[in-house]
Formats: C-alpha cells, sequence, structure tokens
C-alpha cells in the first residue's frame, strides 16, 4: 500500500518531524533509492517501532531522524530546527546532549572499558573527569552493570555490551534514544533484557525510535510504523 | 672582606695549569681546615672539593705574578685550585712540573693562538704528568711521550701542547678550552651561565679553530655541508613517513571516529584530539631520540676516543652536556614537521562522515 503524507503533525507538538524525505545513494552507476517520500513524526516521551525486512530503509530513517546523514530531498526537523541547515557544531550539539544512539553491533570503542564508553558523550559535552565518572557509574548502575565498569568490551558478553551502550545513550538525557536492530545479534533472553531496558528510558520521559525484527519489542511500543522498498506502507497505535 | 669581584680581562693572562700526579699533589696540598680558613677569610665559605671558587681567591693565593686573572674559568674544582696553589707558591723550586701563567705577550711565538681563557696543561720534559690517573703514551715524530690526566682529552691535548713546546713545532695547534665541570647544582648553573658566555666554543673541551689551517678549513666547511644535506634529507623522508604513519593511524581508527562522532563529536574536536594526539607521540619520539642518540653519541665517542674523552667523568650531568640552544632548534623543528605532518591526517580524520563507517557494521 503506497501512503504519502501518512501525518502532517503541527511541528511544536512532536519532538522529531520527517517531511517527504527520500534518500538516493549514489553508488557509481547505481543510484540506490533507500526511502522514498517519508513522512513521519515521533512525539515527546513516546516508544515508536519501525518494522520491515531488511534493506527497506530503517537504517536510513533512523539515521536520517539523528542528524547522522541528511536527506536528498524534504527535511527533517528536530525541535523545529532543520537538520540540512545546521552547521557541524550545532549539529554535533544536538546529537551530544539531545540524541541517544543504540546500535546492533554495540559500537563500544574496544580500548576504553565500560565506564568510559559511556562517558564519551559527557567528555565531548566538556563535563569534568569526576562528574563525568559519576555520571556513567549511575547509569551503568541503572542497566544492572555498575560491577563491570571497569572491564573492557571484549571482557563482556554481547547483552552486556549492548546495555553498555543503552547506558551511554541515556547517560545524557536525551530527548530520544534511537535504537537499530538492538536485539538482532542477541539470544531471546538477552533480547527481552534489552527491550526492558530501552523501554525503561521511555518512563524517564525519553521518546524511543526502534528499528527491528523482533515482534515483542514492537508488540510493547506505543506505535508500529511497517515499511517496505523505502516506504511508510502502515502506521499503527497500541490499542 | 667582602665578596670578591670576578676580575676584568685587561691583564690578558693566560693561565696554565700543571702539577705533579694527582696521588702525589694530594700529599702536599694543604690540609682540610687550611683550606676552610682561607675560604672564609675570602668571603667564600667553606672550601670542599667539590665546592667552586670565585677566581679571585685564587689570584689572590698565588705568588706567581704571571697569574694575575684565572677570567674565564670562574670556578674550578677544588683540586685544580690546590693544584695551581701548589705549582705557584709552594710547589719546591726546580719541580720539573711547573704551573705555566703565561702573559700572551710571552708565549713562544708558535703558541700565541691560545687565547684568554684557554687553560693548557703541558710540561717541557719528555714525560707529562697531569693530575690524574689514567696514563696514556703517545709517540709523536719517533718521540715518546707520557700523559696522565683527569680527561684523556685534556691529556691528548697535553700531548699535542706537550710536542708543541718540546719540539717547537709550530704546526701543532694548541688552542683548546679546556672546561673543567663543577659538580654541585650551583656550580652547574654558574656553569651553564658560563657556557653562554662562550657559546661560540664547544661546550666542553677542545676547540682549534683559530689555528686551523686553510685545508682545514675547507675540509671542515665540506663535512658540515655534506652533514647538513644528509640531515636534510633525513628530515625530508623523515616528515613523509610521518605523514603516511599518522594517516595509517588516522584512518585505522574510522570506526572509532564514527563512534566518537555519533555521540555527539564535532569535527574540530576530532581534529584537535588527533592533533593532540600526534604530537604526542611526536614530543614522546623527540625526547626518546635525544635520550638515544646522547647516549649512542657517548658510547661512539668511548669507543673511538676511550674513555672520559669527551665527556668528563662527573656523573649524569657529564652525560648531559646540553645546552637550551641545542635542545631548542631541534625541538622546535620537530614539533613544526610533527604538526605540519599531521595536519592533513587529522583534517581527513575529522571530516570521516560518521554514516558511511557505522553503516558497514560488522
Amino acid at each position: 500500500m503506497r501512503n504519502r503524507n501518512l501525518e502532517h503533525p503541527q511541528h511544536s507538538e512532536h519532538l522529531i518531524v520527517a517531511n517527504h524525505i527520500s534518500k538516493t545513494y549514489d553508488m557509481g552507476r547505481q543510484k540506490i533509492e533507500a526511502l522514498r517520500d517519508v513522512s513521519l513524526a515521533i512525539r515527546r516521551g513516546e516508544s515508536l517501532a519501525i518494522l520491515g525486512p531488511s534493506g527497506c530503509g530503517k537504517t536510513t530513517l533512523l539515521n536520517l531522524l539523528g542528524g547522522l546523514d541528511i536527506p536528498s530531498q524534504g527535511e527533517v526537523l528536530f525541535e523545529s530546527r532543520n537538520l540540512a541547515s545546521l552547521r557541524d557544531p550545532e549539529l554535533s550539539d544536538l546529537r551530544r546532549k539531545r540524541i541517544g544512539f543504540v546500535f546492533q553491533f554495540y559500537n563500544l570503542i574496544p580500548n576504553r572499558t565500560a565506564l568510559e564508553n559511556v562517558a564519551l558523550p559527557l567528555f565531548f559535552a566538556g563535563k569534568n573527569d569526576k562528574d563525568s565518572r559519576n555520571a556513567a557509574l549511575q547509569a551503568l548502575e541503572r542497566v544492572g552493570l555498575s560491577e563491570r565498569c571497569d572491564h573492557f568490551p571484549a571482557e563482556l558478553s554481547g547483552g552486556e555490551q549492548q546495555r553498555v551502550a543503552i547506558a551511554r545513550a541515556f547517560v545524557i538525557k536525551p530527548s530520544v534514544i534511537l535504537a537499530d536492530e538492538p536485539t538482532g545479534n542477541l539470544d531471546s533472553a538477552t533480547g527481552k533484557l534489552i527491550i526492558d531496558t530501552l523501554l525503561e528510558q521511555k518512563n524517564r520521559g525519553i521518546a524511543i525510535v526502534v528499528a527491528t525484527h523482533d515482534a515483542r519489542l514492537a508488540g510493547q511500543a506505543d506505535r508500529t510504523v511497517n515499511m517496505v522498498d523505502g516506504r511508510i506502507v502502515r502506521i499503527e497505535s497500541a490499542r | 672582606m667582602g665578596k670578591p669581584e670576578t676580575p676584568q680581562d685587561e691583564s690578558g693572562a693566560t693561565i696554565v695549569l700543571n702539577s705533579r700526579s694527582y696521588a702525589t699533589l694530594f700529599e702536599q696540598i694543604m690540609d682540610e681546615n687550611e683550606l676552610k680558613e682561607i675560604g672564609e677569610m675570602q668571603g667564600v665559605g667553606t672550601i670542599t672539593p667539590y665546592t667552586y671558587l670565585p677566581i679571585t681567591y685564587l689570584t689572590s693565593n698565588l705568588s706567581n705574578p704571571d697569574i694575575r686573572t684565572l677570567r674565564p674559568l670562574e670556578m674550578v674544582l677544588t683540586d685544580s685550585v690546590r693544584s695551581l696553589a701548589m705549582a705557584a707558591g709552594r710547589a719546591p723550586a726546580g719541580r720539573d712540573e711547573i704551573a705555566l701563567s703565561v702573559h700572551p705577550d710571552r708565549l713562544p711565538p708558535h703558541l700565541r693562538g691560545i687565547k684568554l681563557g684557554d687553560v693548557v696543561r703541558f710540561h717541557t720534559s719528555d714525560t707529562f704528568i697531569g693530575c690524574g690517573s689514567l696514563p696514556a703514551t703517545r709517540s709523536i715524530d719517533g718521540r715518546e711521550f707520557t700523559v696522565t690526566g683527569f680527561f684523556e682529552g685534556v691529556s691528548e691535548w697535553g700531548f699535542e701542547a706537550l710536542a708543541a713546546l718540546a719540539m717547537r713545532d709550530p704546526e701543532i695547534p694548541v688552542n683548546r678550552i679546556a672546561v673543567q665541570f663543577p659538580r654541585t647544582q650551583d656550580a652547574r648553573a654558574a656553569y651553564h651561565k658560563l657556557a653562554d658566555r662562550y657559546r661560540k666554543m664547544p661546550v666542553y673541551i677542545f676547540s682549534s679553530a683559530l689555528v686551523m689551517d686553510e685545508k682545514s678549513a675547507t675540509k671542515k666547511r665540506q663535512w658540515s655541508s655534506f652533514l647538513l644535506l644528509v640531515s636534510a634529507g633525513a628530515t625530508a623522508i623523515g616528515s613523509v613517513t610521518l605523514v603516511n604513519s599518522f594517516l595509517h593511524l588516522s584512518l585505522a581508527r574510522r570506526r572509532e571516529i564514527g563512534i566518537m562522532r555519533s555521540v555527539g563529536a564535532s569535527r574540530r574536536q576530532i581534529l584537535g584530539l588527533f592533533l593532540f594526539e600526534h604530537l604526542a607521540l611526536v614530543i614522546l619520539s623527540f625526547l626518546i631520540g635525544l635520550i638515544t642518540g646522547v647516549l649512542l653519541g657517548g658510547g661512539i665517542n668511548t669507543l673511538i676516543f676511550g674513555r672520559y674523552s669527551l665527556v668528563p667523568s662527573y656523573g649524569l650531568y657529564a652525560m648531559f652536556p646540553i645546552s637550551w640552544d641545542v635542545l631548542a632548534y631541534p625541538a622546535l623543528v620537530a614539533l613544526t614537521i610533527g604538526f605540519a605532518a599531521s595536519m592533513v591526517p587529522s583534517i581527513k580524520a575529522s571530516r570521516i562522515a560518521p554514516v558511511e563507517v557505522l553503516r558497514h557494521e560488522e
């Protein structure tokens, strides 16, 4: 089902608004359309699951919503600010203070301890060492890993690494956490733990946007967005 | 008596030190109490074997009218003080080791290259005895000369001085600078002051530039040019290698850069981070190179010239007789090259798009 302009929200009510965004990757002679005319609004404090088969554009959409990439067409507004119009320092500042990322493969820096990984955003935000350390330790406590704070990523299990990544995402008290297949690389039991940990953040007023194949995670989200071939085909709200 | 002042050099005197062997001399010197009394009387404090002394103390205690100034060496080890005092005033007449103080006007014509401040040790007999215990023998024009000295370098030069005097050989340059290294902290500071004053001269011992003939001077210029060329080439090659290494280091950390960018690091922060890391590496390398160079240089020097040849045996300080000049210019060059070599890799690192590196996950 082709569904254009699924939402035309009032920008002030929404944290992130994507207006008719498309993304085309130029791969030499071939052009790949990863996203096609997608519109979506993320409300403050809501949880939203993006579902769809591999290659349907979920990751691309998350990258655009988080300002890691810019759309080929359309605009992404974060609190009414067009991300494409921001200069690098402003965009970095936004990511540093308002957006947390969680990746499928954790993306922790291997030669830094769990604590140092979690403190990384605070370091770039210019916080002093003591405050950063305390905040990072608190974040690790919240995900049940305070006793593993001095361990390096290689010494942690996949689930533990992902919890460290989640702690890193919310240590800055962001407005939104964008998670790309956070349970995709984990077994079922660990995946459930990660889902619970992520959704806990929603109770603290943080919006959660998750690209996932995990039906359990989708079932617990406030809304689900279904994507096929770079388009949003359906948006459903939880009963 | 007030604190003695440094005498001016208008007298133009040159002091030449010599003595019996150190052991022999030691038996003859005044005892420690006497030294202490003299020191206090002269207002220079207690004299110990490691005390440096203002030169007026020396001059006021010398009876030899030719020894009027000891200008260039404002501080001399007590041993030398004793040696001087002994030789000048207390040594028995008719001795065959003399403390020879020669006014430039009174120098033999072939020795007139000696400048004020040069310390010359020599003797007119076949056997030269310095003040030390490292005997060495050398044949010069078929004649054997034995030299004993603290520093073989000085002894080496003593050979030449000896030969110059003994054989009246005008070809042998004797214009050398012998600096006795003080040991104490105060003396060290004073030494640096002295070294600054004689900046144009080598820090430790030996230079015969004034007596250098045209052929030698040309040869030296050629060597200098060659070495300059070699060092310029090495610097150029090193710079290219440095750029490559930094580039490799930066690009090997693409994923880490992507992660840092995703958690909010700005391009400027990444640039600063990499510049800082690269410069830290440059400084560390410079320090390692400096220490290795000094140690290796000392080792090679020792292999060629023997123990104590160029570096007097006064502990660690003597191992690093490097002035700020010697240190500052290479440090400046290293930092400049390091900074320049780091710029391109750091800029490249800062421009890595996070989405590009994070998209291609394992």
